[in-house]
């Protein structure tokens, strides 16, 4: 009797699936949908102005330094910010801004900032700040998507943009709405990883180029030079660590590498693996990509970084729990001198320990023996959804958020470079901290756009994990992960 | 040996097994505490040992509670949760009830298909529960999430309430049947205080289960002013930086709706039976 | 006249159970089943969820079959269920039944004791990342304070050790909901049979073997099944603690599917794979019933 019942359970629960196609399908093709949630969300939007009130004083109050600077920039009226919309006469508009912080912490209240002093420019424009934490933003974003609830404007990377592309998240004239000007103004580089064939996705804020963050001053205490070569940078690394209170054991480490398993370690590896002269992945130009996970040059690199994170003794114990934020404390603290990353690690150590600030600089990725200067550049940004009712005035604050004036306190919140150019120079004449970003800016590729990197990434984090935790010997782990990359280059090609 | 001091060993045991524990308990709790005392460059800057903060200070409680609007956050959670618990353990008591006193049709499919129900991994259910929640306009308030919660947690407290009751002997419903009592009524005042220990250990753990949740509620809430204080907690630690002060002062702070529930409910968690009035 | 009066209290009679399940039955209608659906829909097709829908049929769950990542991960989700299952049954049994004793201060220990359920996952996952942490974790210096070791052991950090960290730790999460539903579950057993038995002079494991489990018989079943399926699907703990590394030493079901669904978007895959696991906690559940059937 009881085995009858739970047999039925089962089959119902399956016939159920089978009837609910029909209704599962249709909500497939939400277009219709979607533009009523949205109209709702709106709605939503404007009842909830009271209840954000309640913290818009705390959040200006955080915003203050930066709001300052970038509240005289406002106040020379629109125009600074080469506006080319009229949004004084656009009547009520309400916009949700999708604030991630992009893992800055400081960026957060910055954010809130702009769009404070925005407002204050244009009374009738009301920003409703929607936060979502970086950790969870595709969940979130792809959640939001199925039902068509996208807040107006909303963080885009290279690492989501084919998808939002092809799920047409994002408005499809994103460079009409910014103007010619504005895209003049912004790097080729940034434009073209923001590009996916034809289509503007989102626009480039974020400048993550990435170089070496180092302690300049104990460079110069030891009269050591600047490293261009991996076995430069081994020497180097060697002449850092040391043991400063004698106590038999090593207190302060040449350099530091993440080594965890999550997208932050990988696309840093990637990184590393360029200066080796190995390509995650190639466009062949026909729909078909070739993984390099097979070739000398991946090898090289996995052994190499292997070597300089565990073997050599000149990073921390650690390597593998080690991530972003656990690297840039260590920095902070004085327990390493070196580590690889955008610019942003800067603040980072600065917030963790504010004495740092004077003795860090930067410089260009070392690279391997033979291998020309090389570094990446990526770029996370903004785009505007296609549920958007008011696309004209949603670009025309984001032309606001990045305008110079804007940038240059941004970038004293949260040591983020910018992608508008002039920006960008005026930053680093201003702080010799980021000459290296700067410098490394003339060698920098972008990564071809390429669906399944996440997954050759998580092979490659895989392999250096297993070799140094698992004790897999490193040609077996490589093979594995060349597999496994060949998999998903085949996967991903059509 | 006699019975005494055998009873004697056997309790001394007993004092020695629940010291331990409660140190395996309270060594890394205590860790939590001397964490939300310290000063970040205290953590970060600290070489070698150092169990305690240089200069203990409740700066981080001061700025925690500056820079992130807990009391709003505590207010949704503990309108989500609190809603939702008291919702879903009615549905499931009377549910439970149903299920242990009655045989009828489709009894034993109900109980597998609500255990069926929390099978399927959960992070699977996040999309199509946002979009039923959208649906009926119910995305980003505290009602759809109290709602969301209470669905999570019906099956599992359903299925606690009906062991307990079904440990109770029917003995007592059949005799107030037989005095004329009507189901319900025999349900709500014969039955059910009886059952009042059982009760409450499935309303904490309703409580304790929801209030645990954090992703449902950053997907389904993305309006800051009606995120909950687990979530906050979570945004407080993630690949970027990892605010380990505010992280355990906030945990702290998020623990204290959670211990009042349980110190107010724990004296019927060990009620036990009114004036032994189950004889069988 | 007095048919139609009995006909219609007979048919009260009837419908009463469903009056009482009537509540919860309509909630979980409304809102768990449309999820699940949805689950299995998109486990048949190739698709980003908006707009585009190729229906493939059977292929996703053919793939799981064969993947051995995804095979590695349900063998370890086994391992870690049993354990951890385990560590609640026998720290919570251990627990409540000297609860129940007569002794002093039992309300501190109960307090005590009960405190890391009070602690969502989120925290505990991050206390404990951060106590067993290389650098500067605490255990790492006592351990080296003492001489007990020259060198920090990343305990997270080597497969010989993570995936045993993690399910302590997720033991050390968990024990107290056994043992506040046996505390529980013990209270509605009558003393009288207690009494009986030592006037009968049975020893303390006779009591507990013929009294206590039989009664507590259906709140345990209970509580095996639920605890069961819910660390089969214990998410957030070994999710913030190691991700599911170092390489694959921790990798368990419920995180193969999150990273298969949000981080490749491959949501028919995690789909097919989610029915799977629904499957095998099916399964478990009536595996568990059949053995522990009270009659």
């Amino acid at each position: 009797m009881r085995k009858r019942h739970l047999m039925m359970a089962a089959a119902v629960l399956t016939a159920m699936a089978l009837s609910g196609c029909g209704g599962g399908s249709s909500s497939g093709n939400s277009g219709g949908s979607g533009t009523e949630a949205g109209a709702n969300g709106g709605a939503q939007a404007g009842d909830n102005g009271s209840g954000a009130g309640a913290e818009d004083g705390a959040g200006a109050e955080n915003g203050n330094g930066a709001g300052d600077s970038a509240g005289a920039g406002s106040s020379a009226a629109g125009a600074a910010y080469g506006s080319t919309y009229d949004v004084a006469a656009a009547g009520d508009v309400v916009l949700d801004v999708m604030i991630t912080s992009l893992g800055d912490s400081d960026g957060g209240p910055y954010l809130r900032g702009v769009m404070e002093d925005y407002m204050a420019l244009y009374p009738n424009v009301t920003l409703n700040p929607v936060e979502c934490s970086m950790n969870d933003l595709y969940t979130t974003l792809i959640t939001q998507a199925t039902a068509g609830t996208l807040p107006d404007i909303f963080t885009m990377s290279e690492a989501y943009s084919a998808n939002c592309l092809e799920m047409g998240m994002a408005v499809d004239n994103l460079p009409e709405l910014l103007g010619q000007e504005y895209m003049d103004s912004l790097m080729p580089a940034a434009v073209e990883n923001a590009t996916i064939g034809d289509t503007l996705v989102y626009m480039p804020w974020q400048n993550n180029i990435t170089a070496m963050v180092y302690r300049k001053d104990l460079f110069e205490e030891k009269g050591i030079e600047v490293p261009t070569t991996w076995d430069e940078f081994l020497e180097a690394a060697k002449a850092l660590t040391e043991d400063l209170d004698g106590d038999g054991k090593i207190d302060q480490y040449g350099c530091v590498f993440a080594g965890q398993r999550n997208d932050s370690a990988e696309s840093r590896f990637q990184t590393f693996a360029l200066t080796w002269g190995c390509d995650f992945v190639t466009d062949n130009g026909d729909g078909t990509y070739t993984s390099g996970f097979g070739t000398e040059e991946f090898k090289n690199a996995m052994e190499s970084f292997i070597n300089l994170a565990v073997n050599e003794g000149v990073a921390p114990a650690g390597f593998v729990e080690t991530g972003y934020s656990e690297a840039y404390t260590m920095i902070a603290s004085g327990q390493a001198c070196m580590f690889f990353s955008p610019s942003n690690v800067l603040g980072g150590i600065y917030n963790a320990n504010p004495d740092m600030r004077g003795k860090m600089g930067s410089f260009p990725m070392p690279t391997a023996e033979g291998v020309d200067p090389v570094t990446s550049f990526s770029s996370v940004g903004m785009t505007i959804s296609n549920t958007c009712e008011n696309p004209e005035v949603a670009a025309d604050f984001l032309k606001y958020m990045t305008s110079v004036e804007t940038s240059v306190a941004w970038n004293e919140a949260t040591c983020r470079l910018p992608v508008v150019e002039e920006a960008l120079n005026a930053i680093c004449e201003k702080d010799p901290a980021y000459s290296g970003f700067a410098e490394a800016s003339d060698s920098a590729v972008i990564y071809p756009a390429f669906a399944g990197l996440a997954e050759l990434r998580d092979a490659s984090a895989e392999c250096w994990q297993s070799v140094v935790s698992e004790g897999v010997s490193l040609d077996e782990a490589v093979e594995r992960a060349a597999q496994k990359a060949e998999e998903a280059a085949a996967a991903y090609s059509s | 040996m006699t019975k005494k001091t055998k009873n004697n060993l056997i309790r001394g045991i007993g004092y020695l097994i629940l010291t331990v524990g409660c140190l395996c308990v309270l060594l890394p709790l205590s860790w939590m505490v001397i964490t939300s005392l310290k000063s970040m460059t205290d953590i970060t800057m600290t070489k070698g040992i150092e169990l305690f903060p240089t200069g203990p200070t409740l700066e981080n409680f001061v700025n925690i509670w500056k820079d992130y609007p807990i009391a709003t956050y505590i207010k949704n959670s503990v309108v989500a949760v609190g809603g939702s618990t008291i919702f879903g353990v009615v549905c499931a008591a009377l549910c439970g009830y149903g299920l242990s006193r009655y045989s009828f049709k489709g009894k034993a499919f109900i109980l597998s298909f609500l255990l069926v129900t929390q099978m399927f991994p959960a992070v699977m259910k996040i999309i199509p529960y946002y979009k039923i929640l959208v649906t009926v306009h119910l995305n980003n308030t505290r009602i759809g999430l109290l709602i969301v919660y209470a669905s999570f947690s019906i099956p599992f407290c359903t299925w606690m309430m009906y062991g307990y009751f079904k440990s109770i002997p029917t003995g007592l419903d059949e005799a107030a049947r037989v005095d004329g009592s009507s189901a319900f009524h025999t349900f709500l005042h014969i039955v059910l205080p009886l059952a009042v220990p059982g009760l409450v250990a499935t309303v904490i753990y309703a409580f304790l289960q929801n209030w645990n949740e954090y992703m449902f509620a950053s997907v389904l809430m993305s309006d800051d002013a009606k995120k909950t204080i687990t979530y906050a907690i979570s945004t407080m630690a993630d690949a970027y930086r990892i605010q380990w002060n505010y992280l355990m002062c906030a945990a702290m702070i998020s623990s204290v709706p959670t211990l009042a529930i349980f110190v107010a409910m724990q004296k019927y968690l060990i009620a036990g039976m009114t004036a032994g009035a189950v004889k069988e | 006249m007095d048919e139609t009066m009995r006909k219609r209290a007979r048919l009260k009679t009837r419908l009463t159970p469903y009056g009482f399940i009537l509540p919860a039955c309509l909630t979980i209608l409304l809102l768990v089943v449309y999820p699940i659906l949805y689950g299995i829909y998109i486990s048949f097709f190739d698709t980003n969820l908006v707009n585009r829908w190729n229906f493939v049929g059977l292929r996703y769950y053919l793939q799981a079959l064969t993947d051995t990542s995804f095979l590695h991960s349900l063998w370890m989700t086994v391992i870690f269920t049993v354990s951890v299952v385990a560590g609640h049954f026998i720290l919570g049994f251990i627990f409540a039944s000297i609860l129940n004793m007569d002794i002093r201060l039992r309300t501190i220990f109960r307090g005590i004791l009960i405190l890391p359920w009070l602690f969502p996952d989120v925290v505990i996952a991050y206390l404990f990342k951060w106590i067993l942490n290389t650098q500067g974790g605490i255990v790492n210096e006592l351990l080296m304070h003492f001489g007990l070791i020259s060198d920090p052991i990343g305990w997270l950090s080597t497969s010989a050790t993570a995936f045993p960290c993690v399910i302590l730790v997720s033991i050390w999460k968990g024990y107290p909901l056994v043992m506040v539903q046996i505390l529980a579950g013990i209270q509605t057993i009558s003393t009288d049979m207690y009494e009986a038995a030592e006037i009968d002079g049975a020893t303390m494991m006779q009591k507990f073997r013929y009294i206590t489990i039989p009664a507590l018989k259906p709140i345990l079943t209970t509580i095996l099944i639920l605890d069961t399926v819910w660390v089969f699907k214990q998410f957030t703990l070994i999710w913030l603690m190691t991700s599911g590394g170092p390489g694959s030493s921790t990798m368990v079901s419920a995180i193969e599917i999150y990273k298969n669904a949000f981080s490749y978007f491959k949501y028919g895959l995690a789909s097919a794979q989610s029915v799977y696991i629904l499957v095998i906690c099916y399964l478990i559940g009536v595996v568990f019933r059949r053995l522990l059937r009270d009659d």
